[in-house]
């Protein structure tokens, strides 16, 4: 296994896969519904000019989280992220 | 369309002869474009009952058959995770009164977001009604490379699967033709797994079988964000849209009210004319026609307001903008979409209120609601402008700055200080988190169409009229009652002014101005200004008029009624009646008192009950008496009553 590092540590313009997302409570299901499942492939796009929240780019759409929720949300910090922010999104899954 | 294996008969309850289908989808879909697209203006707006969540349905007529749609709340789950979310569940069961339960699902998808959707799509089939999908924003799927097979989806799924774009039409005579025919549908014929981890998996392998080619990043939208969320040129594009929104309610909304004043006016100069002078007449002009005037003047504001406010909204900013601002508004409980609402109430409330249906989660937006009142509206200016020309000295502080503009100033910051500092309460105490994170699509910029924007703005201005305006048009007329009744007749030696003077001293609200006297007097009000209070109720800039007629000086003659109020003194003491402690406890009052019927009856109507204006009501007043009181004092003990003179 890959180290993992949760996910608001990842710099824009990264991309990585989500490991596991934190906790079994309403929050960690909500964040499921919206596509933060084990498996996906989620890019950093930028933070807000104030530092938080964070845009981010999933499952072909992007989407907007505060610090407190990316937190729970484990990724693989391997290097297979290689910064590549341009490639096509939407992917719900890499080759295993 | 593809035949899927006949389904066992009776284990899905029948559709009806006139169906009610129930549409199902997450919040960005475009349930409500579709929504609006498939029942034109025919939807009846509401609430459901407890929450405030807005109720929409319409009748609907497929080819002869009739039939009721129903635009469920969006959601990203069925697994509720709040009160308000749980209406979904509620209407889906048919625990509602009043609202019929769902035959059949209308389930909305973006085709963009597939991959996402498709466990939600999953969890809605294990309810076992008759369902179809319906793929929205095909053609942001086409413009970003992305193709979607649809025949294999709806071979996965097991049931019909419709593409559509909403907002120019596309797709939907199709739609309407599978409405039309509910119980031909196809329904799957095994149900995706129940379990969240396994049904991830069947979501999966759906996606990978029918996303053929997965849509790249909308290539204009990462351009234009690299320059509209850019750490510099983001913050000061926000300050620069917020400023110009601003700017163009007040500029534009200011000649269309003052015509409608105007009109208003001379409606009522003429049906004192051509009524028998009486009673009746000052009714009918006074009453009835300024009644209608004071609810008809918003609409130049709400229309101003909304039109700019879903342009921003169809293009794609307001999202951003949420976005830039989120943080500084965390930090008092709410999130970036209270801002925009905050901002349009210095306006008007009214607008404002109408505003925070843009907010998501319905802890924050009943929040906002509640201290919308305290940011400083358009109608509180006449009264600070009165108060501050008549006893606050013009001189300067410092350079061009003088004594006036400050005290203005002060009264702005005062009440949007107050308006943080009382959200920031609600949501640690009363109006806790509903548990929801904040969670905010950005949605790919476009251009708005004509036809959606115009239905947006249309069905704003409507729900204003019917729902709030007959509830305003109440007020003034029962104002008027009070302000006028009972009739006494004045000794026959005054002069016209001096008798509608006395006129007012005896009707109901001039008893009242005597009789809460004891109560307002450690303010430093007398009964007249607490007639000014009463009277104020209907609308703020109101007291003006109502002090003109009670110091018998012409309405429009301001110096005059600001040379009145100077003299005025208390006759069993012989001392002033406006001291400078008085006058800034009145400033203060009216920094924070809800007095305006027009802000209760909007609060009501957007959170369908009378608990949420009453408990604003009197809160507000609570504060506004507290902070008079102790403004009365202490600045009484500051200056001396003869400061002034």
């Amino acid at each position: 296994m890959s180290p993992s590092v949760t996910l608001d540590r990842i710099p824009p313009g990264r991309s990585v896969r989500i490991e596991d997302v934190e906790g079994d409570d309403p929050i960690a299901r909500r964040l499921d519904d919206l596509g933060l499942r084990s498996g996906v492939r989620i890019s950093v796009v930028r933070r807000a000019p104030l530092g938080d929240p964070t845009v981010f780019e999933l499952c072909g759409y992007q989407l907007c989280l505060r610090r407190s929720e990316s937190a729970r949300v484990r990724v693989a910090n391997a290097t297979d992220g290689r910064g590549d922010a341009d490639r096509p999104i939407g992917e719900a899954t890499d080759a295993p | 369309m593809t035949t899927i294996a006949a389904h066992e008969p009776g284990s899905t309850p029948a559709v009806g002869e006139a169906p009610v289908f129930g549409l199902l989808g997450s919040p960005n879909a475009g349930k409500t474009t579709l929504f609006n697209a498939l029942t034109g203006l025919r939807a009846r707006v509401g609430n459901y009952p407890g929450v405030t969540v807005e109720r929409r349905e319409a009748a609907l007529d497929l080819d002869g058959r009739r039939a009721t749609l129903i635009d469920l709340p969006g959601t990203y789950g069925l697994a509720p995770i709040s009160a308000d979310e749980a209406v979904v569940e509620h209407v889906l069961a048919g625990r509602i009164e009043g609202v019929a339960r769902p035959d059949a699902l209308v389930l909305v998808a973006d085709a963009c977001s597939l991959p996402r959707s498709l466990p939600f799509l999953g969890d809605a089939l294990r309810l076992e009604r008759p369902s179809i999908v319906v793929l929205t924003m095909l053609d942001e799927l086409v413009a970003r490379g992305g193709t979607v097979d649809l025949p294999r989806l709806e071979a996965a799924l097991g049931v019909p699967v419709v593409g559509v774009v909403g907002h120019r039409g596309r797709g939907l005579d199709r739609l309407r033709a599978l409405l039309a025919r509910p119980e031909d549908w196809t329904r799957p014929a095994i149900l995706p797994p129940a379990d969240r981890r396994e049904r991830a998996g069947w979501a999966e392998s759906i996606a990978e079988a029918v996303v053929t080619r997965p849509p790249e990043r909308h290539d204009l939208t990462a351009r234009v964000d690299r320059i509209v969320l850019h750490p510099v040129w983001g913050g000061l594009l926000f300050v620069a849209v917020m400023v110009a929104f601003f700017q163009l309610i007040f500029s534009w909304a200011g000649p269309a009210m003052d015509a409608i004043d105007a009109v208003v006016s001379s409606l009522a100069e003429l049906a004192r004319a051509e009524l028998p002078s009486g009673w009746m007449a000052d009714l009918v002009a006074d009453g009835l026609i300024a009644g209608v005037g004071s609810v008809v003047i918003f609409l130049p504001q709400i229309v101003i307001l909304f039109s700019l406010l879903y342009l921003l909204e169809d293009l794609g900013y307001m999202a951003r903008a949420a976005f830039v601002i989120d943080r500084l508004m965390g930090r008092i409980g709410l999130e970036g979409r209270s801002f925009v609402a905050l901002l349009s109430s210095y306006a008007c409330a009214v607008p404002g209120i109408m505003a925070t249906r843009t907010i998501p989660s319905p802890r924050d937006r009943l929040v906002t609601i509640l201290v919308a009142p305290l940011m400083t509206c358009s109608a509180r200016l006449p009264v600070y402008a009165l108060l501050i020309s008549a006893f606050v000295p013009a001189r300067a502080v410092w350079g061009p700055i003088g004594l006036q503009g400050l005290v203005l100033l002060a009264l702005y910051v005062g009440g949007a200080l107050a308006a943080l500092v009382v959200a920031a309460v609600l949501k640690r105490t009363l109006v806790r988190g509903d548990g929801l994170p904040f969670t905010m699509e950005l949605p790919t910029y476009r251009w708005p169409t004509f036809r959606v924007w115009a239905t947006q703005v249309y069905e704003s201005a409507w729900a204003f009229l019917r729902r709030a305006g007959t509830i305003i048009l109440a007020a003034s007329i029962a104002l008027w009652f009070l302000l006028n009744f009972p009739r006494v007749e004045a000794p026959p030696d005054l002069d016209p002014s001096a008798a509608r003077a006395y006129a007012l001293e005896h009707s109901v609200a001039g008893r009242l101005g005597h009789a809460i006297e004891p109560v307002i007097a450690p303010l430093g009000f007398d009964w007249k200004i607490g007639v000014g209070l009463i009277a104020s109720q209907a609308a703020r800039e109101v007291i003006v008029a109502t002090l003109a007629q009670i110091y018998a000086t012409e309405d429009d003659a301001q110096d005059s009624l600001r040379a009145a109020l100077r003299a005025d003194v208390d006759p069993r003491t012989g001392a002033k009646v406006f001291t400078p402690a008085t006058v800034a406890s009145l400033l203060v009052f009216f920094v924070f008192a809800l007095q305006c019927a027009s802000t209760l009856a909007i609060m009501r109507r957007e959170t369908n009950s009378w608990r949420w204006p009453a408990f604003a009501f009197a809160y507000l007043l609570a504060v506004a008496w507290g902070a008079s009181f102790l403004t009365h004092r202490l600045v009484g003990a500051l200056v001396g009553p003869d400061w002034l003179s």
